[in-house]
């Protein structure tokens, strides 16, 4: 199909995967005989290795991690133990959790199947916010199996406890789904809810056993030991068939080479897709944001539905559909069963279908710009795979310097593991909040520990503040709150601003279906004043501040009013033809230096990591028009500055290396700050959003000695310099390193610039090949960002200052 | 250890308070009001261990059972009832359920402070207030949670004055004071002895009895609005949790006789209000607006009655507007009764004085069906229809088509010939052929049945005018809020 749309030359990748058989393993003896006639009544010959293997140790109370790819049958991994435990005792419970709302009514579906198809009476149900009171208390008394999600059992299920009695004392097994979406911030958070409901089956005398299933990541068994807290075993060696397979990576032509812009992806997408829909396969494509979903759908349905030309088997109109977050269920459901059942024959979606949605196998996965992360790729790519014929995935990427590095080494595809997921569950943010709800469910004893961390030190100083109350050797929560609502998952800041629509009265009363408001926030009706979205505290004052225009679902409001204070922001709808963009001041202190600095390997950029303090003002803001994005005005914003207390890792360029790249140091610093912070993102699995960059050409180092008098290199390399604890307050004025810092977004960090201090050698050495590599002459924004914002020769500089990192000690006269 | 740790968390909360959840007012007071307490505990809590035994002694606190208890005598000229209710008061107001053989002086009235409002396991209540009714007065007793260590004990004796009593009376306890202490006692895991007691619980009868003259059934509001013995210089219920929290850390016993106070005086309130309900359920109605309230009560509890009487009495003596909603109700209960002649009576008394729409639907289903005037009900249907909003415009224009092929049908069965009386009706009285969608949707394509009504009104009344309201007020003056109207099976 590809090569019928004569292209060819635009391709950097054409790897033709072969057909895989299925392997099959022995279903386990123990599996209950009702069980296994039921898995054949429903078409199921035989259980597939990885299937086989992860029943058999389930069944003899194994924690697993399950990892396979898309379509590959991991419910029955865990399905067949749970109803198997209920079948032999019928007060057994067990608990799903999924990571949304839809997957749990999806996995309903597929359990619910198989207990009729076993002729067992089985009670179970979704337990979510959409679950209507009647049910919610007959599941709490006699639910088999509840499937519910992280958020729901944080502030629903865990801290209302006593109601669930039943489902405590007889928990026989918890079923983590999706594991590799707990990861960074919202994982740190799962994992300290699992230690409270640990502590709670603790409490009631039960002790489940942990099915956890993944996408493929690099560390699916670590991930899930440090969420779960026990040692599992992992489950990789997948047994289910797979077909053939096209993996064809394409790089949209350059159109304007002194600049290095190339075709956008969704220009080219525009023109395949069609080809590919027209040709009669049926297509699932990905766009990255909300925003291109709806572009590309656009673009699709004029092309496929208004053009003369009819499809070539004679065959109905062609239905295209968009599949996203913001629809309601009953239009996602519709558009699944169109999916499965052949209707419609091209869907774009967002990264909600990358999930274990069961829309059946596309017979090709069209990505649009890559998705940033080598699992994600995967997962999207594998939604197209049908048995028995070969499928074709389509990766186009895009100009950025993340989707270049991958079109100039695509076998890093094919090579590279996926990337690690990390959690960081003992920051500090987020385990104090999950110490109040725990103290609030429990009542700590005096050591205890909250999984492997020690919180004595936490309980104190929270009973300092009165909220824990020490007593007969145990820590009462005494305050008149309910802390787990105080805690958002989804986000390590807890208090999140509010947009309030002022201009649209309540909802009409004979309105349709409310807004999918069902979470904390709550559409507050009736005040008066409608809700349009929420947005965390450190986003705020860039996109809510006085006068900004901020966008949501395609409409404009104006900001009249941040009242930051009380996390509000006042807003009305507008139509005007520009939006606004706020400038952020960024400082950065260290404040304490955990490792380093040191050199590894022989390169002569020093790593460290430590504790830093980020001090941002957004200080004014541009208007900046549609279409032209020239600036049409600027206004200031009065914000306190903000600090955000976090960890980072940084590099540190040594005098002798600052001295070779002479005056290239500055704007190289900056230009490789730039480059660094993509290829770090690319190196951990990690949205770039996660990770901010500060490049300082005088940086007060805690842990070196004043760069005054130079020092002889060697003394550095060996890395051996004793620890300072604090940094002498004069080297601010007086000088400093240069140094470019990778620091986490997220108060107190997630673990992320723990990894990148280890990964130092090879974030350092794929920038320097990114750069390389990079065919632009003088910077491009495939590497060194966009040129206006930088030097012309940032790109030279940069090279330059790597190179002098990475040659061998040299007269500086040797160089250039 | 404790210091830096204080130093960091205030760094990454940007020296917020920690516990941020529906209380607003809990934290912010510990935070700089209060007197500093002793230095914070240690991990040994050893400052906590020891409780203010001669402190709670001066409040009156004695140590029996391993339980601190206070007793006091509430006397009778507070306005409570001595001896309590008589048994067949308690039997009506609980629609008996074995209160019939209750002596009011076995039952125990039940209340209790906690530390919190937000509910879930971690609100404990530290104050349980019991009383009883006795010829001298109410006699209470009030057990303190003296060291949250030692809560085992005081679930214990509570799940067991539960268990033993012959019933108890709560305000809210059905929703708050049981299930918290039910909570409690899976959380010592005491749950095998938990017997749910005979319980009344006078919130929803406060609700269905005098919630029409109250803004909040809140007990304080219940004694200012109906007890007329508002409190003075009580704590509020909202400071309560404040105070035992700065008894726990200060050891501050004084600051709890406020709220041993306030927690008495709900006793007595409970008292006082058993006893006006009591008096209600008799019949002996203070105030004009009570009976509608009254009769839903007897209804509710069956007795038929007592209800049809008290519905007549309140749509009689009611003042406006509750005249109006209380002529609807004895309506809908004579007509749920199947008195429909007598309904027809309130319907027409409805329809005639306020023009009430649910009224004249209900009338012209009575003339249609029961009567067989069906000269009236479309006449009746015609005044509306011109009275109504769009919504119901429908229901009463889809009547009159229906009404108008009836009343031609029979003209033409009169007659002794089939076909349709007026021109203009004529058109519209054939039966639609079969499968076709409803006429009032084909009389004008894609408009609705009261447009096509409109429009054929037009054709017969050239003269007449829009005489509809601009704004459905009279629908809205509904009772309880209702918008649409009551479509009878």
């Amino acid at each position: 199909m590809v090569d019928r749309l004569g292209m060819g030359g635009r391709i950097v990748l054409d790897h033709l995967e072969p057909a895989r058989s299925p392997r099959y393993g022995t279903t386990p003896a123990a599996l209950n005989p009702r069980l296994a006639r039921a898995l054949s009544r429903r078409g199921v010959t035989g259980l597939y290795s990885h299937q086989a293997a992860a029943v058999d140790l389930a069944l003899r109370a194994h924690h697993l991690a399950v990892v396979t790819p898309t379509a590959s049958g991991k419910t029955l991994c865990y399905n067949l133990p749970v109803l198997d435990a209920i079948l032999a005792d019928e007060t057994s419970r067990a608990l799903y959790l999924f990571p949304t709302k839809a997957l749990a009514q999806d996995q309903l579906v597929e359990l619910q199947q198989l207990a009729d198809a076993a002729d067992m009476t089985l009670r179970t149900h979704t337990y979510d916010g959409d679950t209507p009171p009647a049910v919610r208390a007959a599941l709490r008394e006699a639910g088999h199996v509840i499937l519910t999600n992280p958020d729901m059992l944080h502030t629903g299920i865990l801290p209302h406890h006593t109601r669930w009695v039943r489902l405590f004392e007889a928990l026989r097994y918890v079923v983590i789904d999706e594991l590799h979406t707990y990861r960074g911030v919202f994982g740190s958070h799962v994992a300290n809810v699992i230690r409270r409901l640990r502590r709670i089956c603790d409490f009631y005398g039960s002790r489940p056993t942990f099915v956890t299933c993944s996408a493929t990541i690099a560390n699916p068994g670590e991930l899930a030991e440090q969420l779960i807290g026990l040692p599992v075993t992992c489950i990789d060696d997948n047994g289910a068939p797979s077909p053939a397979k096209r993996v064809v990576v394409w790089n949209p032509p350059v159109v304007q080479p002194a600049l290095g812009i190339r075709r956008s992806a969704a220009l080219e997408a525009r023109t395949l897709v069609p080809a590919l829909v027209r040709s009669g396969a049926q297509t699932i494509v990905f766009g990255r944001t909300r925003l291109q979903v709806e572009v590309l759908l656009n673009y699709l349905r004029r092309e496929l539905l208004d053009r003369s030309v009819a499809p070539e088997d004679g065959g109905p109109r062609l239905a295209v559909r968009a599949y996203r977050g913001g629809y309601l269920p009953l239009e996602r459901r519709a558009i699944e069963a169109g999916l499965r059942d052949g209707s419609v024959r091209c869907v774009v979606a967002t990264s909600a279908l990358e999930l274990g949605i069961d829309i059946g196998q596309m017979e090709a996965a069209v990505l649009v710009g890559y998705p940033g992360t080598i699992a994600s790729t995967w997962q999207q790519l594998g939604r197209a795979g049908r048995r028995g014929q070969p499928a074709l995935q389509l990766l186009i990427v895009g100009g950025g310097p993340l989707d270049q590095y991958v079109a100039t080494h695509p076998e890093f595809l094919l090579e590279q593991p996926p990337e690690q997921a990390l959690i960081h569950p003992d920051n500090l943010l987020v385990l104090a909040g999950h110490v109040q709800a725990a103290a609030f469910e429990l009542p700590f004893r005096d050591g205890e520990r909250f999984g492997d961390a020690e919180v004595g030190g936490l309980l104190a100083l929270l009973a300092d503040e009165g909220v824990v109350h020490h007593a007969g050797g145990r820590w009462h929560w005494s305050a008149d709150a309910f802390p787990a609502e105080a805690v958002n998952l989804r986000t390590v800041a807890a208090s999140n601003v509010v947009i309030i629509d002022t201009s649209s009265p309540p909802a009409r009363p004979s309105g349709g279906p409310q807004g999918p408001w069902s979470g904390t926030a709550g559409g507050r009706s009736g005040t008066g004043a409608r809700i349009v979205g929420e947005i965390d505290e450190w986003a705020a004052p860039l996109t809510v501040h006085d006068d900004a225009i901020y966008l949501h679902q395609g409409r404009q409001y104006h900001v009249e009013r941040l009242d930051w204070e009380e996390r509000r922001a006042y807003v009305h709808p507008v139509a005007v033809d520009y939006f606004t963009e706020a400038e952020l001041r960024v400082s950065l202190q260290v404040l304490d230096c955990f490792a380093g600095p040191e050199a590894s390997g022989g390169l002569r950029l020093l790593r460290a990591r430590g504790d830093v303090r980020v001090s941002s003002l957004a200080a004014m803001y541009r208007k900046v028009r549609f279409l032209t994005h020239e600036t049409i005005g600027t206004g200031p914003i009065s914000l306190p500055e903000r600090d955000l207390h976090t960890t980072a890792y940084w590099c540190i360029v040594p005098p002798e290396v600052a001295v070779r790249a002479g005056r290239a140091l500055e704007p190289g610093l900056h230009a490789l700050a730039h480059v660094l912070e993509q290829v770090a993102a690319l190196s951990l699995m990690c949205d770039s959003r996660d990770l901010g960059v500060s490049a300082q050409v005088r940086a007060p180092v805690v842990g070196l000695p004043h760069p005054h008098p130079p020092v002889a290199p060697s003394e550095f390399i060996a890395g051996q310099r004793p620890r300072q604890t604090a940094a002498p307050l004069d080297a601010a004025s007086a000088g400093g390193w240069p140094a470019i810092f990778l620091y986490d977004a997220h108060p107190g960090g997630t673990g992320l610039t723990g990894r990148l201090f280890d990964l130092h050698l090879v974030v350092v050495a794929r920038a320097a090949e990114l750069l390389r590599r990079c065919p632009c002459a003088s910077g491009c924004p495939a590497c060194v960002g966009p040129v206006a914002g930088v030097d012309s020769t940032a790109k030279a500089m940069a090279m330059v200052l790597l190179d002098a990192a990475r040659a061998e000690p040299r007269p500086a006269g040797g160089d250039r | 250890m404790s210091q830096d740790l204080a130093g960091r968390m205030r760094q990454l909360t940007g020296g917020r308070a920690l516990a941020r959840g529906r209380s607003a007012a809990g934290l912010s007071l510990s935070a700089g009001d209060l007197p500093a307490g002793p230095a914070g505990y240690g991990l040994s809590g050893a400052a906590s261990e020891a409780v203010p035994v001669e402190a709670l002694a001066k409040l009156g606190f004695q140590r029996e059972a391993g339980i601190f208890t206070r007793r006091l005598r509430v006397d009778p000229t507070w306005g409570v009832q001595a001896g309590g209710p008589s048994p067949s008061e308690l039997a009506l107001l609980a629609g008996d359920l074995g209160w019939g053989a209750v002596e009011p002086e076995a039952v125990w009235l039940f209340d209790t402070e906690t530390t919190g409002l937000a509910g879930g396991t971690g609100t404990i209540p530290f104050l349980y207030g019991w009383g009883r009714w006795r010829p001298e007065g109410i006699d209470v007793e009030q057990w303190l949670l003296a060291d949250l260590g030692a809560e085992r004990e005081l679930v214990e004796r509570a799940l067991d004055r539960l268990a033993t009593a012959d019933g108890i009376v709560t305000f809210n306890g059905a929703a708050y004071d049981l299930p918290l202490l039910h909570t409690r006692a899976i959380l010592e895991r005491l749950d095998g002895s938990w017997r749910p007691p005979l319980h009344l619980d006078l919130l929803p009868l406060v609700r269905r009895l005098f919630g029409h003259r109250l803004d909040r059934c809140t007990l304080s509001e219940v004694e200012r609005g109906l007890l007329g013995t508002p409190r003075h210089d009580d704590l509020p219920g909202a400071q309560v949790p404040e105070r035992y929290r700065r008894y726990l850390r200060d050891g501050d016993a004084q600051g709890l006789a406020a709220v041993l106070v306030h927690n008495a005086t709900d006793i007595a309130a409970l008292a006082h209000l058993l006893g006006l309900l009591g008096r209600q359920a008799r019949g002996q109605v203070q105030d004009p607006t009570d009976h509608l309230g009254l009769a839903r009560f007897y209804e509710a509890r069956g007795a038929t009655g007592s209800a049809r009487h008290t519905y007549a009495t309140a749509a009689r003596v009611s003042p406006p507007p509750l005249d109006r909603a209380s002529a609807r109700y004895h309506a809908r209960f004579l007509r749920r009764q199947g008195r429909r002649a007598e309904a027809a009576e309130v319907w027409r008394r409805l329809w005639e004085r306020w023009h009430d729409l649910e009224a004249a639907e209900a009338l012209c289903i009575d003339a249609e069906r029961r009567v067989g005037d069906l000269e009236m009900a479309l006449r009746v249907s015609e005044e509306a229809i011109a009275l109504a909003p769009p919504q119901l415009a429908d229901r009463f224009a889809r009547r009159i088509w229906r009404l108008d092929r009836r009343l031609a049908r029979r003209a033409a069965a009169r007659r002794g010939r089939s076909g349709a009386g007026s021109a203009t009706r004529g058109a519209i009285g054939a039966d639609p052929p079969a499968g076709e969608p409803a006429p009032w949707s084909v009389w004008l394509p894609g408009g609705t049945a009261y447009e096509a009504w409109q429009a054929a009104r037009r054709r017969r009344h050239p003269a007449a005018g829009r005489r509809r309201p601009a704004s459905g007020e009279d629908v809205q003056a509904a009772p309880e809020g209702r918008t649409t109207l009551c479509l009878s099976a």
